[in-house]
């Protein structure tokens, strides 16, 4: 539905933020995974008409979303990774005007999707408070609640769960995926669990660059019975990580556990199932011992 | 820690490319500066460019421009912890608040010092640029630029500093700091006003140090200017310091630059969401959304929802009302300020209402769009919902015209709000007047509909620029340029965004033709704009800020079809409508730059000054047709003329030049001889006798002219473009009228453009020992007294006038037709005059007094016809008989502002008099002086023509201020004649600062305004106290008898003086002397008065008074002369400046005693007994010697 081909953006302070990037992203929800500073809010940017691209095309139900912007704009729900909102204007009064500028002309249909949204997001205990007064999660959801405004085909949302707690999350969560499955969602995110809980199909950007794309599913399965545990005691870690592609590392009760990708269990590992995470970790790490 | 805030911020700020453009902005204005020939011309020509005064002005108007440097420096360190978020990072740290806002304020100060010392070091290397003329050079001194840095420029950013330092960080929002501003400007300008009544006040208040430098160099002479430093004393020193203990204050009790860091947040609203939070069930989604898609084509809800919400955002703010604050307080200052003479208002005619509201707004509106427009181009991008609001499907067009009418709103409604003001006091104050159309046309289509335009450049500047501030910069530089296209030959309208040729509204005439002219520049910068806004909206910015060169390749998407349809479009408006403005500006109408007319006049001189000696026939009689068609602007002239050799050559050949009006067609014919070469580039041309006209010889000639004004013309600010008008006509005769011989009055007077052309310094006037010009009258060579018949036609509506008794009128054609006769020879300078008039007459001893008016303009016209009544009296008993048997007072429309005086017939400005507020009987009756001086001109100039010498303007001028002084000492006694003639002191004072060639004694006047009116008011009352009123116009008296209506000899002023001094004894010979041949100044300052009560109720007065007198040469230096002289003592019993006292009553209940003292050089010590305490001691209390201070004369006890 969503075709990005051969996507190229440097800035001009000489970051390469995309590099040929090329993906067919499909009805229903999409995770784009990458670290910090991998280009995915610069590919978010530019899909969502607000950055334009050096070269390459992206086209979106037949939309060409570069030369015509203004056509995916119809169509279009953003919600952008960090925002402000104009100061001291109430939540419902600037949901209504970002409705108006959504198209959503009819004043009844408007009241009721205004409302309705302000309820879903749990806001509208609140829509008499300017939003420039809310705390950071309620914020968030404000930011949802216009990205839903106009029933959007493409709805992109640009790390939504950063400033959510648990529950805020599980609730955003629960709302993305009742959205259905007819329309193209793109969730970007550097959380594995957001895409792991949500996704059919994803893709990992790091540095520009697109290093894995499928489903999710299948990812895991390529690389069950490659992965291995160790807890490690005292500063064993270091020969380790001399030893052996050492893919993730983290803290468990207090015990450092490191994942290590090999096709046989080297010595005093154990075998361990392979989830998203070790997905995610050994393609970064594939990328960085490449380069 | 201070050091390390300092260097941090420090180097903060030289990092930002800001910092280097402003600096190279201030740099190469301060350059240019000293190539703009209009600021250098009005600064006076003869200052050095790199002299102290030169440099004080021009570094303290920096000052006030420099505010917007201050603004943007001061509000971005004061407001960028909070707006990049990192307050909360930082005020954690252990920091001393203390030292870190210190630190970060100063370093910010000392950014903006450094950008400012760029103008000192442009007006340093600018002096030395090759186009600086070596005369306008004196010796360089850096001590000149350091005091005035130091004393005037460092303060004044200090004290705007501060102030928006303490405001950002109170207030943490722009706008606030914008209205700062506007509060600090409407400062600098209510100290303006103040400084014309009271100076001392006004300079303190100034923070700019603007109005208290003036005040200093008030009375400098151009020595002075030159070579004067300035010093931190007086006025000054009083000024700086107050504004550095004022701004301190402000620093520390709003900028809160000693407290502790705090965040600034909403904490009220933030609390009372949270809790709210705690109560919230958990609901957790789960039914069915309910959404509709968007309208495919919201366009005009979209624009209309974003209007109404950039309109809110805009008007209904504290801002906005505050904004309306300052205009009225502008305009009550400024409607109850007087403007007249002697403190009188104008009534409150639409007109004036008009030029009050455009004065308030004029620079108040720029101010508004540069800010308003940085803030709503950027509101996106500053509140961070730029992302969101961008990816909505909005057309780019709705953004730009919701902010454009959100900006546009703000112009209207202010003034709206502004007419409104001035409305309610028209009619508080009784007008009925209230002309709607007129404040509609004036104020929106002259004035809010280029506004609108200038707000769509700077729009357009802020959506190419990559932050607001660059946007606002080059904004200010758009305008500022404005001010630099003349000099450099682009002053012509075509080239200054949204500017038409200004012509002022007139109650006699209306708007005239610029209604027309107007239209045809606002369709011609109203297409451009219009491009304008296409290709802003094109580049319209949408989501993070994006380069230019990323979002060009855009701009045909996004303006679509139409927009390039509209581009096309508005291209061939343009096209089409600049070409009409060319054709009638350039084609029909002459056009020249200021250079290209120089350069017309430079040429005049060099070929024809050669000729100024060649003899010159003398009209002597002249019968005019004249008929005048005012709907076309049009005038048909055929003459007969009689001319007579009055010299003792033959004439050969003469030169003739045209009017300086090009007419239509010309022709001349005289017996005997033709009109040979035309020079067309000085429109002159030279008329060869076949026989030469001999001495003595009479021969007669006709003349035809036309003359049409066709379109319009680009600058009417000549006053050939306001001669013949629609209802008001006036012209002279040397509109129509050819000259004759070489007219001295063509040439180039400023010494600097003569130099650059190569001319010789300037000569004014001729040497007054020059016999051979004795025989020609001030008013040019061939020009004598005539005998003079005129037939004027106008339309029916029209009254037509001209000298001379009014023998026959009829109607012919649809035409009126007048006939006019001199019954005596009247001098050749005669007016001709058509409007609709109301007519006002009276007789006085066989003398008709007319008074011409227009029909609203009735309310001062009997007070003018008992003036014109005293004046006949006074001066027909003083000096001679009234030669004429009536005598008309014309009213012409405003676009010209005096009164003239032709024989029988006076002129007189629309804006002079006619609308003066005269209803308070407590006020001086200025038109009283005026009518009294133009009358006054009957006999002096009418009757009694001076020779072409030196001095003529003593015998023309001086004489009828002389009288028109007597007049109204007659009315209204001494002690109001006290506050015209300080008034009269300070013009001359003033005037003489501004002389580009050279003072030269009362005697040998060249055509000086501040000599021959200002200084000769203050030497004729000392001469007419000296000899006394009956002896000095018994002299007069003669003095008219002797040289009356002659026209082989005009006398000179030292006739004049002959006359004077005839039983003059030796003393009075010396002191006559002193007033007329020298340029004396005088410094008489009480130091001491003692009053000792003595037996019999009587009182003891000692005064010590310390005098000098200098002796001042023609470049102002002064040297000290000794001093002895009787000067008037005078004692009080009420304040002498308190004029309301004695207005009615002209007795002068309150003086005590007044008697002549002999005061020397040095200490003077008088005593003298007297019967009442006085109150106030006064040394030559009412003004009869040239003091440089006037202030310190009188002493309250």
């Amino acid at each position: 539905m969503l075709e990005i081909d051969k996507l190229c953006k440097t800035y001009d302070n000489g970051v390469s933020a995309l590099k040929n990037v090329s993906l067919s992203i499909p009805k229903g929800m999409y995770g784009l995974l990458g670290p910090n500073g991998a280009g995915k809010s610069s590919l978010m940017r530019t899909i969502s008409t607000l950055q334009e691209a050096d070269s390459g095309n992206i086209h979106f139900d037949g939309v060409d979303v570069l030369n015509n912007p203004n056509e995916l704009r119809k169509r279009l729900g953003y919600l952008p990774q960090s925002f402000g909102v104009y100061p001291r204007v109430p939540a419902d009064e600037l949901l209504d005007h970002l409705a108006i500028l959504k198209g959503l002309v009819n004043k009844v249909e408007r009241k009721e999707i205004v409302d309705g949204l302000l309820h879903q997001t749990n806001l509208y205990q609140h829509r008499k408070n300017a939003v420039s007064g809310y705390s950071g999660g309620m914020r968030q959801r404000f930011g949802i609640a216009q990205a839903l405004l106009g029933d959007p085909d493409l709805l992109i949302v640009d790390e939504p769960t950063g400033g959510l707690d648990p529950e805020e999350r599980n609730r955003f969560h629960n709302l993305l995926v009742s959205l259905g499955q007819d329309k193209v969602i793109i969730l970007s995110t550097h959380i594995v669990d957001d895409v792991s809980e949500l996704c059919p199909a994803m893709a990992v950007l790091a540095a520009g660059e697109i290093l894995l794309e499928g489903n999710p599913i299948r990812l895991i399965e390529k690389l069950n019975g490659r992965i291995w545990r160790k807890s490690l005691v005292g500063d064993e870690l270091t020969d380790i990580e001399k030893e052996f592609p050492v893919i993730s590392k983290r803290l468990l009760a207090g015990q450092t556990i490191v994942h290590v990708l090999a096709d046989n269990a080297p010595e005093g590992f154990e075998p361990t199932p392979a989830n998203l995470e070790d997905v995610y970790f050994s393609t970064l790490h594939a990328q960085r011992s490449a380069s | 820690m201070l050091a390390k805030m300092f260097m941090f911020e420090w180097r903060y700020f030289t990092r930002q490319p800001s910092f280097y453009i402003s600096a190279s902005i201030f740099f190469i204005l301060a350059i240019s500066v000293t190539n703009m020939q209009n600021l250098l011309n009005d600064l006076g020509s003869n200052v050095h460019i790199n002299g102290p005064f030169f440099i004080a002005k021009v570094m303290s108007m920096f000052g006030l421009f420099a505010m917007i440097l201050v603004v943007n420096f001061m509000s971005n360190s004061a407001l960028r912890d909070h707006e990049s978020d990192m307050a909360e990072i930082l005020y954690c740290k252990p920091i001393n608040a203390v030292m870190y806002q210190t630190g970060r304020f100063l370093a910010t100060f000392v950014v903006i010092v450094v950008i400012f010392s760029t103008v000192p070091i442009g007006l340093l290397i600018g002096s030395l640029m090759p186009w600086v003329a070596p005369e306008r050079l004196g010796p360089s001194n850096i001590a000149y630029y350091l005091t005035t840095f130091f004393y005037i420029s460092v303060p004044a950013l200090f004290v705007t500093s501060c102030l928006f330092y303490a405001i950002a960080i109170r207030l943490k929002a722009m706008m606030p700091i914008y209205l700062s501003l506007i509060a600090v400007f409407a400062l600098y300008n209510a100290s303006g006003t103040l400084f014309l009544s009271n100076p001392a006040l006004g300079s303190l208040m100034d923070p700019f140090a603007i109005n208290t430098f003036q005040e200093i160099s008030r009375y400098w002479t151009l020595h002075d200017q030159n070579n004067q430093m300035l010093a931190l004393t007086d006025n000054l020193l009083l000024n700086r310091l107050l504004w550095l203990i004022l701004s301190s204050v402000i620093l520390i009790a709003i900028g809160n630059i000693l407290s502790p860091l705090s965040i600034h947040n909403k904490k009220a609203t933030k609390k009372k969401a949270n809790t709210k939070n705690i109560i919230l069930e958990d609901t957790i989604v789960s039914h069915h959304i309910v959404n509709y898609k968007g309208s495919i084509n919201p366009g005009w809800s979209q624009f209309f929802a974003r209007t109404k919400f950039e309109f809110k955002q805009v008007i209904i703010t504290p801002a906005f009302l505050a904004l309306c604050g300052f205009v009225f307080l502008t305009m009550i200052a400024v409607l109850f300020q007087p403007k007249g003479m002697f403190g009188s208002t104008q009534l409150p005619f639409t007109q004036i209402m008009v030029q009050i509201i455009k004065g308030s707004m004029v620079i108040l509106s720029m101010i508004i769009i540069t800010y308003y427009s940085a803030e709503i181009i950027w509101r996106e991008r500053i509140s961070g919902m730029g992302d969101i609001i961008d990816s909505m499907p909005v057309n780019n067009l709705c953004f730009w015209m919701s902010k454009l009418i959100a900006v546009c709103s703000i112009l209207v409604i202010l003034m709206i709000f502004a007419i409104c003001v001035t409305i309610a006091y028209q009619f508080s104050n009784g007008v009925s007047l209230i002309d709607i159309p007129q404040y509609l046309i004036s104020l929106f289509y002259f004035s809010v509909l280029p506004w609108i335009m200038l707000t769509i450049l700077a729009f357009f500047l802020q959506v190419i620029s990559p932050n607001k501030y660059i946007g606002m910069l080059l904004f200010a530089l758009c305008l500022g340029i404005n001010f630099a296209m003349e000099p450099l030959g682009f002053g012509h309208n075509m080239f200054l965004f949204s500017k038409s040729p200004i012509l002022q509204y007139t109650d006699l005439n209306g708007f005239g033709w610029s209604l027309q002219s107007h239209s045809w520049y606002m369709l011609y910068w109203g297409a451009l704009a219009i491009i304008l806004s296409i290709i802003g909206y094109g580049l319209w910015q949408r989501g993070p800020v994006q380069s230019l060169k990323s979002r060009l390749p855009k701009v045909s998407y996004q303006i679509s079809h139409t927009g390039r349809y509209a581009i096309a479009i508005c291209s061939i408006i343009f096209l089409f409508s600049g070409s009409t403005i060319f054709y009638n500006t350039r084609v029909l109408n002459e056009y020249s730059t200021i250079q290209e007319k120089d350069e017309i006049k430079a040429n005049y001189e060099k070929r024809y000054r050669q000729h100024i000696d060649l003899p010159v026939p003398t009209i002597t009689k002249l019968q005019v047709n004249v008929d005048l068609y005012p709907d076309s602007r049009a005038v048909k002239v055929d003459a007969k003329i009689s001319l007579i050799n009055k010299t003792k050559e033959p004439i050969n050949r003469f030169l003739i030049s045209l009017p300086y009006y090009t007419p239509k067609s010309f022709t001349i014919t005289i017996d005997g001889g033709q009109l040979a070469d035309w020079d067309k580039d000085t429109n002159t041309y030279w008329f060869e006798f076949n026989h030469a006209l001999k001495p003595g010889e009479q021969r007669a000639g006709t003349f035809q002219l036309e003359r049409e004004h066709q379109g319009f013309v680009d600058n009417n600010s000549g006053s050939a473009n306001v001669e013949i008008v629609g209802n008001g006509t006036f012209f002279e005769g040397y509109a129509i009228f050819p000259l004759y011989g070489y007219v001295q009055s063509l040439e180039l007077i400023s010494p600097e453009k003569r130099k650059n052309h190569g001319l010789e310094p300037p000569r004014r006037a001729h040497k007054l020992e020059e016999s051979s010009y004795y025989n020609v009258s001030t008013k040019g060579s061939g020009i004598g007294y005539i005998d003079f018949e005129a037939t004027v036609s106008t339309t029916a509506d029209q009254i037509a006038i001209a000298p001379g008794s009014l023998k026959n009128q009829w109607k012919e054609n649809g035409r009126q037709y007048f006939h006019y006769k001199s019954d005596e020879p009247i001098q050749n300078f005669v007016a001709f005059m058509s409007a609709k008039y109301e007519k006002h007459t009276s007789v006085h001893n066989g003398v008709d007094i007319e008074i011409y008016y227009h029909r609203d303009h009735s309310v001062n016209v009997s007070r003018m016809s008992q003036a014109v009544k005293d004046a006949l009296d006074y001066f027909s008993t003083s000096f001679g008989a009234y030669p004429h048997d009536q005598i008309r007072i014309i009213e012409f429309p405003g676009y010209r502002n005096f009164a003239q005086s032709f024989p029988n017939t006076i002129a007189f400005s629309e804006r002079l008099g006619f609308i003066t507020d005269l209803r308070d009987e407590s006020s001086i009756d200025q038109i009283y002086y005026v009518i009294a001086h133009e009358v006054a001109h009957q006999w002096w100039g009418n009757q009694v023509d001076a020779a072409d010498v030196q001095g003529s303007a003593m015998i023309t001028e001086t004489l009828s201020q002389y009288s028109a002084l007597m007049l109204f000492k007659q009315k209204y006694g001494d002690v109001n004649l006290r506050k015209v003639l300080k008034m009269e002191l300070d013009s001359y004072l003033r005037g003489r600062s501004s002389e580009q060639v050279v003072e030269l004694p009362l005697m040998r006047v060249e055509n000086q305004k501040y000599i021959h009116y200002h200084k000769g008011a203050i030497v004729m009352m000392a001469l007419v106290d000296l000899l006394g009123e009956e002896r000095l116009n018994h002299a007069l008296h003669n003095f008219v008898k002797r040289y009356k209506f002659t026209d082989n000899i005009y006398p000179t002023t030292q006739d004049l003086l002959a006359f004077i001094t005839k039983d003059a004894t030796k003393n009075e010979k010396e002191e006559i002397k002193r007033l007329f041949t020298e340029v004396n100044i005088y410094d008489i300052k009480t130091t001491d008065v003692l009053i000792k009560p003595i037996k019999n109720n009587q009182y003891q007065v000692t005064i010590t008074l310390e005098a000098k007198r200098f002796v001042t040469d023609g470049q102002g230096i002064e040297k000290q002369a000794p001093l002895s002289a009787m000067v008037d003592i005078g004692l009080f019993l009420a304040n002498p400046e308190d004029i309301s006292l004695s207005v009615k009553s002209h007795e002068n209940d309150n003086l005590l005693y007044l008697k002549k003292h002999r005061i020397k050089d040095g200490k003077n010590k008088i005593t003298f007994v007297v019967s009442k305490k006085p109150l106030f001691v006064g040394v030559d209390p009412f003004v009869k010697l040239i003091d440089r201070d006037t202030d310190d004369n009188i002493v309250k006890l």
